[in-house]
C-alpha cells in the first residue's frame, strides 16, 4: 500500500472513532397536526406513555393523539361561548391531566374543568365584578393553577383575574366535588403561577405565587400592581410572607428548588423587567422558603427568563435572558457555564431527551429552537420560518411530569406555535390570530422504543362485553324498553298529543323489570375487563339520576310531567353515551386491521393454492384498510375457514378462480366487508338454508366450520352470508366487520 | 272499496312499530298516512296506493337501511318527497343520504321535538299550491338565499354548508344534476371567500383528519319544491325586466303542474319552460297549466342511471381520500385529465377552481329590493 492511502485510511479511522465518541445530535422530525388551532399543548390525559395535544379553534378543544407518525383526534369538545384560556394539569392527583377552560358571558367568569373524554367534571364559578366602563361588562377571568387535598376534599387554586375593572383580583380556592369556593385572597399584583411546596416545615404543602405588576392601579391586601412580588400562603388563605422584588412591568419567575438538594426551602427568583418605563435592572435572587428573606441577589442589566433546575451531576439551574446568554448556575448562584447565542433567548425545559441521565435544555430565540447539553454544548437546532418578536414559544410535552413517566423513551414532543403559510403583515396580529400551529417531535437516535404493554384481556372477556353492550344499547330488555318509550312519550307530548301510549309510572315499572338488571350485568362485565373506577362510577350516578328523575316525573301533577321527563331523557341519553363510551374503552383493544388479517390468511395458502393452479387474487379497495372490531387471530382463521370451503370447491376444476376482496360496505360505512369469491359449483339451493347450521356441511366430511366461522363474526358485531356468483357458477361469502369509529358513533 | 281520500298520502317505513303508529297518529290530521315494518311492506303499499312523502327510518332490522329503501324509490317514484330519520343522526348519516339517495332532509330522532319537526318538514313540501304574483313576493332575507329560492329546508341547509365551506382552506366540490347551479353555488362561494378575505377572516381546514376536500350536494329541483314558487316568481320578474313589459301571474293549477314535474334539467329547464309560457302569453296575463310545454329534459334511463351513480360514489370516495384531483387520480390509477373529465361527466364541480361568474350573482341585489 501507497503511503497517500495509508494516510487516508489514518485520517478516516481517526474520524470515525472521533464520530463514535461524539454526543448523539439532536434531529427534528416535524408532525403536522391538519388541523388548524390557533394554540396547542401538550397533556397526558392517558396516565400512559402517549404524547396527546390540546388544541384550541375557537370555541373548539380538540384533543388530538400521535401515535408514530399517525395523528387521531379522540374528542372534540364544543363550547357555547369563546374560550380565554385553556390548559390542563392534573387536579385530581390521579396521574391524569385534566382539561380547563375559562370562559366568560354576562353571568360573568367561569373555569370548566373537564375530563379527557370531555366530560365536565366542575364548573367553577361564576365570579363577577364591577365593569371597567359604563356599558362594558366585567373584563375578568377564572383559571385553575393547581390542585390540592386537603381534609380528604380535593381543592382547586384558581386565579381571578380582573384586568382594568381591578377587582376582584387574586387567589381562590374551590372545592371540585360541591364547586363551592373556600376562600378568596384578594390582591392588587396580577398573580401568574402557584406551586405547591411546603415551606414551613408543617407537613402540609403551601401556596408559592409569582405574580406581575400591569401598572393600572389596582390595591388590596398589601400588595399593589405597581410591583411584582413573591408571595406565600397557607392552605387557608392566610399569608405567611410576601417579598417585593421588582418595579411596574415586571414578572417574577420562581423556581422552587427540591426537598433534598439544598438545606432547608430555597427558591430561586429571577425578575423580567425590561418593558419597564424607565427600564429596571433585573435581578436573581436566593431566597428562604420559610421566611421569604433574600440570602443573595445578581442584578443585570437585561431581563431573564424563566430558570429551569437541572437535577443531575452538581444541582444547579438554567436561565435565559435578554442578552443573547444562556447561563448556568450552581445553587450558590455562582456561574457553572454561559453561552451566548443570537438573540434574546428563552429556556422552556430542563429535560432528560435522550435517558442517558443527563437533562438536555430545550431553549429558542426569535427564529430557531435549540437543544443544548449540561456544558451549553449545542445539540439541536431547528430553525423557524417566521422572525418572532419574542423567542418562539416551545412547549414540551412532560416537562412538568415526573421522570418515570418519561421513560417511554423515544418520542418526546415539542409543540411550536407555527405560520406555516398564512400571510401577517402586523406582527402583533401573529399572536392574536395564531392560525397555525405544528408539532415537532425529536427523534432520538440511540433509544429503542419501549412502549409499556396493556393489560392484554381475554377474547372471551372482551366478547361478552359486546354482547351485554348491544343487548343494552339497543335497548332490548327483554321487549320491555324504558329508555325508548320515554322518548316517545317526551316526543308525543311535545307534539301535542295529549294522551301517548304509555304512563310514566308503566315506564319505571319496565326499568325496575328488566332494564336495571341488563345495567347491572353490564358494569360486571365491564369491571371484570378492567373498565375505570371513575366510568364506572359515573354511569352508577347517573342512572340513580334517570331514576329519580323518571319517579318525580311519575308523581307530578300532568302540567309539570314533561319538564321532569325530558330531563330524564337526557339523564338517559348521557347514560346510554356512557355505557357506550365504556364498551368502546375495552372494544378497540380488539381491533384490528382487516386487510391485514386477510392477506394473512390468504398467504398462509398460497403454496395450496398454486399447487392446484387456482388463480387467485387479493384486492383491497379505498377505505379497505381501516381498523375492525374482531381480535385478529380470529379473523385470520375465519378468513382462512372461507379460502379453505373455496379451495376445496375448486379442487380439480379448470380455469379455478379465487377472488379475494376487502371493501368498505357500500352502503353502510359503519361495516367492511371481506368477499370470497370463487367459480366453484357453488351451493345447491336446498342446501343454502342449512349452510351455516351445525349439521350444514355440504361435502363428505365437512364440518362445522361455517357455523363457527358465523358465530364467531356475530360474536365481534358482524355477520356472514352467502350469496351465489353474480354470473355463472359460483359462491360469493360476504364476512361484514363493524369498523372502528369513535365512541359516539360506536353507539350505531 | 277504500273511499278516496283528498290529504296527501305519507307512508311511514319503521321497524320499530310503536314510533311507527305514534308518528302516524301525529300526522293523521292532515294526511293520509299508511305504516310499513319492512321495505317489503312498504313497496306493496306503494303498488296499492299514491303517496307524495316518505318517512323512513334509516336502521331497519333485520340488516336493512333506510337509504337504500330511499335510492330506490327515488329511481321509481321520483317525485315522492324521501325525508330521512335517525336515532343516529350525525354529519356522517346525512352525508351518506345524500351522497347515496339525494336525501337532503335527515331528521334526528331523538330529539324530544322530533314528531313536530317531522310535520313542519312535511307541510313544507307538500303545501297546496296558490298562485304565483311575482308583484307580491316577499323578500326572503340576505340575497344569496333570495337568489336560490331558499324557502326549502334542502336549499337553506346547502347554503350553510357551502357558506361554512367557503371559511375554509379545503377543495370545496359541487355534486348536482344538471341545471341544478352548480356554477351559481361555485361563484357565490368565490365570492363569500374574497368577502371573508377581505374582513381579515382566516380560512381553515377542516379538522381534524387529513382529509382536505369538501363535498357538497346541491339539491335538485324536484327535492326543494318549496322553492318552486319563489324561483318562479322571480324568474318572471327578471324576464319582465328584459322586455320591459309587466310581469306575467302563474295560476296555482300551473304551479301544480310545475310541482308534478321532475325536472331532470332542474332550474335550467324550469326557466326554458317558463320563456317559452311567456312568449306564448301576453304581458301581465296569467300563465296555466296549458301554457306549459311537455317535459324537455329526458329521465335518465334506470341502467345507465345506477352506472352514473356508482362512478359518481366512486369518484367522491377517491377524492375525499385523495383530498384533491390529482390524489383521486393517483388512487383511481387514471390520469388527471381523463379524471376531469369524469368529473364533469358526472356532474362533479371543483368550485374552488372556477373562475368568479360575477353575471350570475349580478340579479341578488335587484331581487330583494
Amino acid at each position: 500500500m501507497n503511503l497517500p492511502a495509508l494516510a487516508a485510511l489514518t485520517v478516516a479511522a481517526g474520524g470515525l472513532i472521533w464520530l463514535a465518541f461524539q454526543p448523539p445530535r439532536f434531529r427534528f422530525v416535524e408532525h403536522q397536526l391538519g388541523v388548524v388551532a390557533d394554540a396547542a399543548i401538550p397533556l397526558n390525559i392517558t396516565g400512559t406513555s402517549r404524547d396527546d395535544f390540546l388544541l384550541r379553534n375557537q370555541n373548539t378543544l380538540i384533543l388530538v393523539r400521535l401515535e408514530g407518525n399517525e395523528r387521531r383526534a379522540v374528542a372534540q369538545m364544543n363550547f357555547p361561548r369563546g374560550i380565554g384560556v385553556f390548559g390542563a394539569l392534573d387536579v385530581t392527583g390521579d396521574g391524569r391531566d385534566e382539561i380547563y377552560a375559562a370562559l366568560r358571558d354576562s353571568s360573568g367568569a367561569v373555569a370548566v374543568l373537564l375530563d379527557g373524554e370531555g366530560d365536565t367534571l366542575q364548573s367553577l364559578g361564576p365570579v363577577k365584578g364591577p365593569s371597567w366602563a359604563a356599558r362594558e361588562p366585567w373584563d375578568g377571568w377564572l383559571v385553575p393553577m393547581a390542585g390540592f387535598v386537603r381534609d380528604g376534599r380535593q381543592k382547586v387554586v384558581c386565579r381571578v383575574l380582573a384586568m382594568f375593572a381591578r377587582q376582584p383580583r387574586g387567589v381562590a380556592v374551590y372545592d371540585l366535588q360541591t364547586g363551592v369556593r373556600d376562600w378568596f385572597f384578594a390582591m392588587g399584583a396580577w398573580p401568574d403561577r402557584a406551586y405547591l411546596v411546603d415551606l414551613n416545615g408543617d407537613g402540609e404543602r403551601d401556596i408559592l405565587l409569582e405574580s406581575s405588576s400591569p401598572a393600572n392601579g389596582a390595591i388590596a391586601n398589601g400588595t399593589d400592581d405597581e410591583h411584582a412580588y413573591a408571595l406565600a400562603l397557607n392552605q387557608s388563605g392566610a399569608r405567611l410572607w410576601q417579598s417585593e422584588l421588582a418595579g411596574k412591568f415586571a414578572s417574577v419567575f420562581l423556581l422552587p428548588l427540591p426537598v433534598g438538594s439544598a438545606p432547608g426551602p430555597l427558591i430561586v427568583a429571577a425578575t423580567h423587567s425590561h418593558e419597564g418605563d424607565p427600564p429596571a435592572s433585573s435581578t436573581l435572587s436566593l431566597m428562604d422558603g420559610r421566611s421569604g428573606r433574600i440570602l443573595k441577589r445578581l442584578r443585570f442589566a437585561r431581563s431573564l427568563t424563566r430558570p429551569f433546575y437541572l437535577e443531575s451531576g452538581r444541582p444547579g439551574f438554567v436561565v435565559g435572558g435578554n442578552d443573547s446568554t444562556i447561563r448556568i448556575y450552581d445553587l450558590n448562584l455562582s456561574l457553572e457555564a454561559q453561552r451566548r447565542v443570537d438573540g434574546e433567548v428563552e429556556v422552556w425545559a430542563a429535560i432528560d431527551l435522550d435517558a442517558d441521565a443527563e437533562p438536555e435544555i430545550v431553549a429558542s430565540t426569535r427564529d430557531a429552537i435549540l437543544v443544548l447539553d449540561r456544558q451549553l454544548r449545542p445539540r439541536g437546532r431547528l430553525s423557524t420560518t417566521e422572525k418572532r418578536l419574542d423567542p418562539t414559544p416551545v412547549r414540551v410535552a412532560r416537562a412538568d411530569l415526573l421522570r418515570s413517566r418519561l421513560s417511554f423513551g423515544e418520542k418526546v414532543a415539542v409543540a411550536a406555535d407555527a405560520l406555516p403559510d398564512y400571510p401577517i403583515d402586523d406582527p402583533d396580529k401573529l399572536a392574536l390570530v395564531g392560525v397555525g400551529a405544528a408539532a415537532a417531535g425529536y427523534g432520538i437516535r440511540r433509544v429503542a422504543t419501549r412502549l409499556p404493554r396493556r393489560r392484554r384481556i381475554p377474547a372471551g372477556v372482551t366478547r361478552e362485553v359486546l354482547t351485554t353492550y348491544a343487548f343494552l344499547v339497543h335497548g332490548q330488555f327483554q321487549q320491555e324498553r324504558p329508555f325508548e318509550r320515554l322518548r316517545l312519550w317526551v316526543q308525543a307530548r311535545c307534539a301535542g298529543i295529549d294522551r301517548p301510549p304509555w304512563t310514566l309510572q308503566g315506564i319505571l315499572e319496565e326499568w325496575q323489570g328488566s332494564g336495571r338488571a341488563a345495567l347491572e350485568a353490564f358494569l360486571r362485565r365491564l369491571a371484570d375487563a378492567g373498565a375505570p373506577p371513575a366510568r364506572l362510577g359515573r354511569i352508577r350516578r347517573l342512572t340513580h339520576a334517570f331514576v329519580q328523575f323518571l319517579e318525580d316525573a311519575a308523581r307530578a301533577p300532568d302540567h309539570g310531567q314533561l319538564g321532569l321527563a325530558e330531563r330524564a331523557l337526557t339523564a338517559a341519553d348521557a347514560l346510554v353515551l356512557e355505557c357506550c363510551r365504556a364498551y368502546w374503552e375495552v372494544a378497540r383493544r380488539a381491533a384490528c386491521r382487516a386487510d391485514h388479517a386477510t392477506e394473512q390468511a390468504v398467504r398462509a395458502r398460497r403454496a395450496r393454492l398454486s399447487d392446484l393452479n387456482i388463480a387467485s387474487d387479493l384486492r383491497v379497495e379505498p377505505g379497505g384498510d381501516r381498523l375492525v372490531l374482531f381480535e385478529r387471530d380470529a379473523l385470520v382463521s375465519v378468513v382462512g375457514e372461507l379460502v379453505d370451503n373455496a379451495i376445496n370447491a375448486l379442487r380439480g376444476r379448470a380455469r379455478a378462480e379465487l377472488h379475494v376482496v376487502v371493501a368498505p360496505e357500500p352502503s353502510d360505512s359503519r361495516y367492511l366487508a371481506i368477499i370470497v369469491q370463487d367459480n366453484g359449483p357453488g351451493v345447491l339451493p336446498e342446501r343454502r338454508g342449512a349452510l351455516f347450521t351445525p349439521q350444514g356441511a355440504t361435502r363428505p366430511g365437512g364440518g362445522r366450520g361455517l357455523h363457527l366461522a358465523r358465530e364467531c363474526a356475530r360474536s365481534w358485531l358482524g355477520d356472514l352470508t352467502y350469496e351465489p356468483a353474480p354470473c355463472g357458477s359460483g359462491s360469493v361469502f360476504r364476512l361484514r366487520l363493524k369498523v372502528v369509529t369513535g365512541p359516539e358513533s360506536a353507539m350505531q | 272499496m277504500r273511499p278516496v281520500s283528498r290529504k296527501p298520502g305519507v307512508i311511514v317505513l319503521d321497524d320499530d312499530g310503536e314510533r311507527a303508529a305514534l308518528i302516524a297518529r301525529s300526522l293523521a290530521g292532515s294526511y293520509d298516512v299508511a305504516t310499513a315494518g319492512t321495505v317489503g311492506e312498504a313497496w306493496q303499499l306503494a303498488a296499492r296506493r299514491t303517496f307524495s312523502a316518505a318517512l323512513v327510518d334509516w336502521d331497519l332490522a333485520p340488516g336493512g337501511s333506510g337509504i337504500q329503501f330511499l335510492l330506490n324509490l327515488a329511481e321509481r317514484l321520483p317525485l315522492v318527497q324521501g325525508i330521512l330519520y335517525s336515532m343516529h343522526y350525525g354529519q356522517t348519516l346525512r352525508w351518506e343520504a345524500m351522497r347515496l339517495a339525494d336525501v337532503h332532509v335527515v331528521l334526528d330522532a331523538r330529539a324530544p321535538r322530533f314528531l313536530r319537526e317531522a310535520g313542519l318538514v312535511l307541510a313544507e313540501c307538500l303545501a297546496p299550491a296558490i298562485p304565483v304574483v311575482p308583484g307580491q313576493l316577499t323578500p326572503i332575507g340576505p340575497a344569496a338565499r333570495a337568489r336560490w329560492g331558499a324557502v326549502s329546508r334542502a336549499t337553506r341547509t346547502f347554503l350553510e354548508e357551502l357558506h361554512r365551506a367557503a371559511r375554509s382552506r379545503s377543495h370545496v366540490y359541487l355534486v348536482g344534476e344538471p341545471g341544478s347551479g352548480k356554477r351559481l353555488a361555485a361563484a357565490l362561494l368565490l365570492e363569500w371567500r374574497r368577502g371573508w378575505r377581505r374582513g381579515g377572516g382566516v380560512l381553515r381546514r377542516v379538522a381534524p383528519g387529513p382529509c382536505e376536500a369538501k363535498i357538497l350536494f346541491v339539491p335538485p329541483l324536484r327535492r326543494r319544491t318549496a322553492d318552486l314558487p319563489m324561483l318562479v316568481g322571480r324568474h318572471l320578474l327578471e324576464a319582465a325586466g328584459r322586455d320591459g313589459a309587466r310581469a306575467r301571474v302563474v295560476s296555482a293549477d300551473a304551479l301544480e303542474a310545475i310541482r308534478q314535474r321532475p325536472w331532470w334539467g332542474n332550474v335550467r329547464e324550469l326557466q326554458q319552460a317558463l320563456d317559452r309560457a311567456c312568449a306564448r302569453t301576453a304581458p301581465g296575463s296569467e300563465i296555466t297549466a296549458g301554457h306549459l310545454l311537455g317535459p324537455v329534459e329526458p329521465a335518465p334511463a334506470a341502467d345507465q342511471w345506477a352506472k352514473l351513480r356508482g362512478q359518481r360514489d366512486s369518484l367522491l370516495r377517491a377524492l375525499e381520500d385523495g383530498g384533491s384531483v390529482t390524489g383521486a387520480a393517483r388512487l383511481l390509477k387514471i390520469s388527471r385529465a381523463n379524471l376531469q373529465r369524469r368529473m364533469e361527466h358526472l356532474g362533479v364541480v371543483h368550485a374552488s377552481v372556477l373562475p368568479g361568474d360575477r353575471k350570475l350573482l349580478a340579479g341578488h341585489a335587484r331581487l330583494v329590493n
